[in-house]
């Protein structure tokens, strides 16, 4: 067996390496320049807060909808500002431009006085209280919710147990089977003793979630994304763009060991939500107790949630108008690609519009 | 946040690291002689190298201390090696993938012109033998292991 496809030219090789190490280095010192520090682009206004978790609320871009509001609920281990990135990549911008009005549930960073805080307090006393202000403040008794990633874990828990809060539920990229066959970090998880984890370090360091997730796809998302940078070591915007998306990776909050373990052992050593017997704030979160209208918008090539585990939700609930979308790209690209700009924001504005 | 990564330094350290694997990649091409090697023995092991750089030790390895002593080093010191074994047989399994996409001939098999082609090669020939290891329930137990062998090493020195 010989190298037969390898017919490097060694002159072109060096000059090539020697370009790649330039762009990087210019890469390097221009990435140090910039500043993306901030949260989300789009004008928003704290409307209510309890503990750390608080409800923004974003101006609308359009003239009303007449629509219900809609709360979007995201995950607990990442920052949902990924919702609002910049301007031309924001699917809450979008939301706001098709006339809805837009809260966000922000958890924030949870420090060591909230390693008690359980699925609880974040599913019934914190959503709860974010859904109970929007229904005081536009006056109705039930309103819209969008839940992103293990936030819509948590909003379906929460549609289960208070299904008159909820008008309509829009699930994206969320895990309902913690068991299906391509669930690679659910593998992983199953087996660790996340009850002596917890014991040990109280809170779960965010740090150790990313490693996690990065350790999905190691080459994928450190040598070829890095390698990457010499391609755009010129392009101060394409530069901004890459930072702010490292930098929104790299922002992984500390997670509150109590809620941690509660999750981690219902769903993914034990799949409650799926099998049955699940239980938060000793209720019994029974998915047929949902009967609004639901739509499922999952990604085909989502490494994290895989298009099964999010399929899953058909047929678990009691609703009879049930509509799934299958987005063509990954976890982070539903977040962020121009496809997503262009197709989710309408996606969901017409699916509310015509319920 | 991990406030690490906005380190001026850190952030160029980080990027060379990826500059100098790129260059290692000439390396194993050209080797100490300046020529491609014939065999592509030779290559596999010299990519091999590259990838064993990766695999092992991993991350989760790295993050524990290099001495110590008592119940739950020993512990730990058993579980990295155990982790690093097994990005080892990662490491070789994904040379060996290399050199057979390497060998390959026909329309599916395009000539490699380039160093980025060879390095886009280098990560989807890792990335593949990585994520069929990863499936296998021995690496979850290894990877929990060694997580728990970390944690009780915080508890110890708490």
């Amino acid at each position: 067996m010989t190298a037969s496809r390898l017919t490097l030219d060694p002159l072109r090789a060096a000059a090539e390496m020697a370009e790649f190490s330039q762009r990087m280095a210019l890469a390097t010192a221009e990435l140090a320049k910039l500043d993306v520090r901030g949260e989300g682009c789009t004008s928003r206004t704290e409307v209510m807060r309890r503990g750390k978790t608080v409800l923004w609320r974003y101006a609308r871009e359009a003239p009303d909808a007449g629509l219900p509001p809609l709360v979007i609920c995201y995950a607990l281990v990442n920052r949902p500002y990924m919702l609002d990135l910049q301007p031309d990549r924001s699917l809450i911008r979008g939301l706001a431009a098709n006339g809805l009005d837009v809260y966000l549930v922000d958890w924030g960073y949870p420090d060591r006085g909230d390693s008690h805080l359980s699925l609880d307090d974040y599913v019934n006393r914190h959503l709860g209280a974010c859904m109970d202000h929007v229904r005081a403040a536009h006056g109705v008794p039930a309103v819209n919710l969008l839940g992103v990633c293990q936030g819509g874990t948590l909003s379906v828990c929460h549609t289960a147990l208070h299904p008159e809060r909820v008008r309509n539920l829009v699930t994206m990229v969320t895990p309902v089977d913690f068991h299906t066959e391509d669930n690679l970090l659910s593998r992983w998880v199953r087996k660790v003793d996340v009850d002596r984890m917890v014991e040990v370090l109280g809170n779960v360091p965010g740090a150790l979630l990313n490693a996690a997730f990065i350790a999905l796809m190691p080459l994928r998302l450190t040598v070829r994304k890095y390698a990457g940078l010499a391609d755009i070591a010129g392009d101060r915007a394409a530069l901004e763009n890459f930072l702010r998306m490292e930098r929104w990776i790299h922002d992984s909050p500390d997670q509150a060991g109590t809620a941690f373990r509660e999750f981690i052992r219902g769903f993914f050593h034990e799949n409650r939500l799926l099998k049955g017997g699940l239980q938060i704030g000793g209720h019994p979160v029974d998915p047929r107790a949902i009967t609004c209208p639901i739509l499922n918008i999952y990604a085909r090539q989502d490494h994290l949630v895989p298009p099964a585990a999010s399929r899953a939700l058909e047929g678990l609930t009691g609703s009879r108008d049930y509509s799934d979308f299958e987005f063509d790209g990954g976890h982070i690209g539903i977040y962020v690609s121009r496809t997503a700009q262009e197709l989710l924001p309408r996606t969901i504005a017409q699916w509310l519009r015509s319920r | 946040m991990d406030e690490r990564f906005f380190d001026p330094l850190i952030l160029q350290r980080t990027l060379s690291e990826y500059a100098r694997g790129f260059s290692a990649l000439a390396g194993a091409v050209w080797g100490p002689h300046g020529s491609v090697p014939a065999d592509s023995d030779t290559l596999r092991r010299a990519f091999a190298a590259g990838y064993q750089q990766l695999f092992a030790p991993s991350g989760l390895a790295a993050a524990g201390p290099a001495s110590g002593s008592g119940a739950a080093f020993e512990q730990y010191q058993r579980a990295a090696a155990h982790s690093a074994a097994i990005g080892s047989s990662i490491a070789g399994d994904a040379g060996r993938r290399l050199a057979v996409a390497l060998a390959a001939s026909g329309p599916g098999a395009p000539p490699i012109t380039s160093l980025r082609e060879l390095q886009a090669l280098w990560i989807e020939c890792g990335e593949a033998a990585y994520g069929e290891a990863a499936r296998r329930e021995e690496f979850a137990l290894a990877q929990a292991e060694l997580l728990m062998a970390l944690v009780e090493l915080r508890a110890v020195s708490a």
